[in-house]
């Protein structure tokens, strides 16, 4: 008996020792065993492939700074698809016989060198592109760094244009407005400039600069553009019903078939599609069950586009409909805020689908926030506030994060999770605050939170949302 | 009307979706003079065309051959100095590695360097094709360890030496000193005991487990009784008897170290983010381990088996324990030292309880043989409890 007894102490304390060996390495990622050469290690997504081929944009650069023993050759490898490859250029690594055969065909893959403003105009327009359908932040990235190393002669209206939609994707708000001003310096009448402009100006809560920038594009823009635009800051400010009636009426007009004829089908969607997305934010605000077909008709003219998927989603759960939020959201590991809003339905339904629960998603949040915070970035001050509430119930954290964002945008989604955050940290001053900020705007929302029977709707939501659904 | 499609078309990224961040890892130790840089196989395309075939798809094989190309890439964009001299960096073979955001490609270096407390970090790596690109550096010296982020416009990073280890440039840094390390130690070892105690479940399921053992000692009374030595005293008798203190202890002594063996596994293992279980799942699992102990101590048949049932149930409670760390602890380079404290403090608060439960079980020995009862009601109320409980945690 003592004998088994004092072999039990030895195992438990073997046990303990090997767990705090290992917690030494736990930090770190360990190094993975060598796989099979076949083993795919990444499925290159649109962006990605978008990124390798652009990749020389930058010119030799890639090469130019390598040490001296490498330079010779080995930097020249891939500059404007021409190959030069030098037996014993690399170093420190046995290199397989083919080795050149297939850099050379990596080299030969249509690379993008853009030289022309013009070229570089489609390119950086093509980069935006695909971040609005991917999200994926690197090209954002690639397109400043091109934009930034132009001599400021070489700047035009158009490239400066793009570079605040850059700044504009990134929140740096104060860099693309003073972009945006520049250019309207130079080409008053730049209708696209304008536009975003008011996008950005509707985005920091500055309604009244909006509201003009809406004006302005009356004269360039077709009406259902700069009715949608105006609708919304008028939304923002009180007049809500208003503002809704009258955008749905001119709507119901401009989609017409004798009207949809009229433009090509491309733009037209687009223009279609904007004011789907400003109908439903509008609907939703003041809360109307319509919201859900405008989120609908926006998803159907556009799929592929995030801001509308995100919107549907969230006013998915909003409304209880967690089917509709786990189709929107399957399949996008990527994107935070549909990883959020499907861990929430995950756990509300409490399914768990093979690897596609709840807590592979909440463990997945964990480590985006973690490293947000390693890299001090608040670019996702958003995102990283809901995830803090919702999923890792860090109320007073999420309340710091969900204040910086205040700080640098305005959007209903944005107030709404300020507020939240408010009520479940317990901080009366800075709900009142933001209230204070609301009633001398005028803004109301149909689902802002109240502060007295917030309490307990908050905790309702996580326990059973469906007993909300209109 | 092309024009305004394209505008049309850039327009909705209003919001920020932008989510897949590009981050180079730098690990670096001072004292073994060893690092590591991880590279996302996405932000290595970037580099050097991998996708040779133009399949879509980048292999291992495809990223061997890269190999050495990017490795002289990385020694271009990547200095360390110790001293003012730049240290001599010799690379080791690369192997995949795995981060929240994907694969990543993991370059392993050791460092020749001269003695110094003066370390230095240039990295420059994918700054001339990402500005927003950032490189997020976890330094280790001999008096602390902490995390820094390296951007474009500050490419340089003075590691802090050892005399002052919380520098201004790395707000996140922890100073592991064995002052702070002791601290630690101590507040997790608190945080242990305190929850052990409030987590009257646990305690619960214990004593169900050794309710059985105030059996043996009151039977250990009959038998001490029909022995007339009075040579030795009555403590002496009751731990020589056959059904007596000895077994008892002996008994008590295996079910406690089998539960303990297997909580402090899976709190370790959960702890250090190797298995991780569901907090909803795992409540309701400890509320009916602590019916199902109760239903073995009301079957004598089955009571040879609880230092299984103490093992089993064992590993669910050491989640359970867990989940209550991970609460407590939002850093993850404390977390070697918070699992110790923790789980020093959760036996402590178990032991105390157990050396408080025996002597007054063996007190009360000769009552609890009159009361015949009371051991089954106990029991009775144990899986009662069990059962309300996990029908309250029930999601």
């Amino acid at each position: 008996m003592t004998k088994k007894a004092r072999m039990f102490a030895i195992c438990s304390g073997g046990w303990l020792a090997c767990g705090l060996a290992g917690a030494a390495w736990a930090d770190i990622p360990p190094m993975l065993p060598a796989p099979a050469a076949d083993t795919v290690v990444l499925q290159l997504s649109a962006a990605e492939q978008w990124l390798q081929r652009t990749a020389s944009v930058m010119g030799e650069s890639a090469g130019s700074d390598l040490p001296n023993s490498v330079n010779a050759a080995a930097s020249q490898v891939i500059a404007n698809g021409t190959v030069a490859v030098t037996e014993g250029a690399f170093t420190g690594g046995a290199i397989k016989a083919g080795t050149h055969k297939n850099i050379a065909q990596a080299a030969a893959q249509d690379v993008i060198v853009p030289e022309t403003p013009a070229e570089l105009q489609a390119w950086v327009e093509q980069s935006l592109r695909l971040v609005e359908e991917t999200g994926d932040q690197r090209i954002l990235g690639q397109a400043l760094v091109v934009l930034n190393a132009l001599p400021t002669t070489e700047l035009t209206p158009n490239l400066r244009r793009l570079r605040a939609n850059v700044y504009q994707s990134l929140h740096r708000f104060d860099e693309a407005v003073s972009d945006l001003k520049a250019v309207l310096v130079q080409q008053g009448d730049d209708a696209q400039a304008v536009f975003l402009l008011a996008t950005v100006q509707l985005a920091q809560g500055h309604y009244a600069q909006a509201g003009e920038a809406c004006r302005a594009l009356l004269r360039s823009m077709p009406i259902l553009i700069s009715a949608s635009c105006g609708a919304t800051v008028s939304a923002r400010t009180g007049g809500a019903q208003n503002a809704y009636e009258k955008l749905t009426q001119l709507y119901a007009r401009q989609a017409a078939p004798q009207n949809v004829g009229a433009n090509p089908p491309e733009s037209n969607t687009a223009v279609l599609h904007f004011a789907q997305v400003s109908l439903a934010e509008i609907a939703e605000q003041i809360g109307l069950p319509d919201a859900k077909n405008w989120w609908q008709l926006a998803l159907q003219s556009r799929p592929q586009n995030l801001y509308a998927r995100i919107g549907a989603a969230n006013y998915a759960w909003q409304s209880g409909d967690i089917e509709t939020v786990l189709r929107l959201t399957q399949d996008r590991d990527d994107v935070d805020a549909l990883q959020l809003l499907r861990f929430q339905a995950l756990t509300l339904q409490g399914r768990s689908a093979g690897t596609d629960n709840a807590d592979a998603v909440l463990l997945r949040l964990r480590e985006r926030v973690d490293t947000a915070q390693w890299r001090q970035d608040t670019l996702h001050a958003r995102d990283q506030a809901g995830i803090l509430l919702f999923a890792l119930h860090e109320a007073s954290k999420a309340l710091t994060l969900a204040q910086i964002n205040w700080q640098q945008q305005r959007e209903p989604a944005d107030t709404r999770l300020l507020l939240q955050a408010a009520i479940a940290a317990g901080r009366r001053d800075a709900y009142d605050a933001t209230m204070q900020w609301l009633d001398r705007v005028k803004q109301t929302h149909a689902q802002y939170p109240v502060w007295r029977v917030a309490m307990s709707r908050i905790e309702v939501q996580s326990h059973s949302l469906e007993s909300d659904v209109p | 009307m092309n024009k305004l499609l394209v505008f049309l078309l850039l327009w909705l990224p209003l919001t920020a979706m932008a989510h897949k961040t590009s981050n180079g890892f730098v690990y670096i130790d001072t004292q073994t003079r060893s690092g590591r840089v991880d590279l996302a196989v996405a932000d290595l395309l970037r580099i050097t065309p991998l996708d040779n075939n133009a399949d879509g798809k980048v292999t291992w094989e495809e990223l061997q051959l890269h190999t050495p190309y990017l490795r002289n890439y990385i020694i271009a964009h990547l200095q360390i100095s110790a001293a003012g001299s730049e240290c001599l960096l010799q690379w080791q073979m690369p192997a995949l590695t795995a981060h929240a955001e994907g694969y990543f490609l993991a370059f392993p270096f050791s460092m020749g360097c001269p003695a110094s407390k003066a370390w230095q970090l240039r990295y420059t790596l994918l700054f001339e094709r990402d500005a927003l690109h950032r490189g997020l550096v976890r330094w280790q010296n001999a008096n602390g360890e902490g995390l820094d982020v390296i951007s474009p416009d500050e490419p340089e990073l003075l590691l802090p030496d050892g005399a002052s280890s919380s520098s201004a440039s790395s707000s996140l840094s922890v100073s592991a000193s064995f002052a702070s390390a002791l601290r630690i130690l101590h507040d997790y070892f608190v945080q242990g005991v305190h929850h052990l105690l409030v987590g009257y479940d646990h305690i619960l399921f214990l004593m169900a487990l050794l309710l059985p053992v105030m059996g043996m000692l009151s039977s250990a009374q009959s038998s001490v009784a029909s022995e007339n030595a009075s040579t030795s005293t009555w403590l002496q008798r009751a731990w020589a008897s056959e059904k007596g203190l000895r077994p008892a202890v002996f008994d008590t002594l295996r079910v406690v170290t089998l539960f303990t063996l297997a909580h402090s596994m899976t709190l370790a293992l959960s702890a250090l983010d190797i298995v991780r279980m569901s907090g909803t799942l795992i409540e309701v699992m400890i509320a009916l381990s602590v019916s199902a102990a109760g239903v073995v101590a009301l079957i004598p048949s089955w009571h040879p088996y609880r230092g299984v049932i103490a093992f089993g149930f064992g590993l669910v409670h050491g989640f359970g324990f867990a989940n209550v760390l991970f609460e407590l602890s939002p850093s993850v380079s404390q977390r070697v030292v918070a699992l110790a404290g923790f789980n020093l403090g959760v036996e402590a608060g178990q032991a105390g309880i157990i050396l408080l439960a025996l002597p007054m079980s063996f007190a009360l020995r000769f009552r609890l043989r009159r009361w015949v009862w009371t051991l089954p009601a106990s029991a009775y109320a144990i899986v009662l409890c069990g059962l309300v409980w996990a029908w309250q945690r029930w999601p």
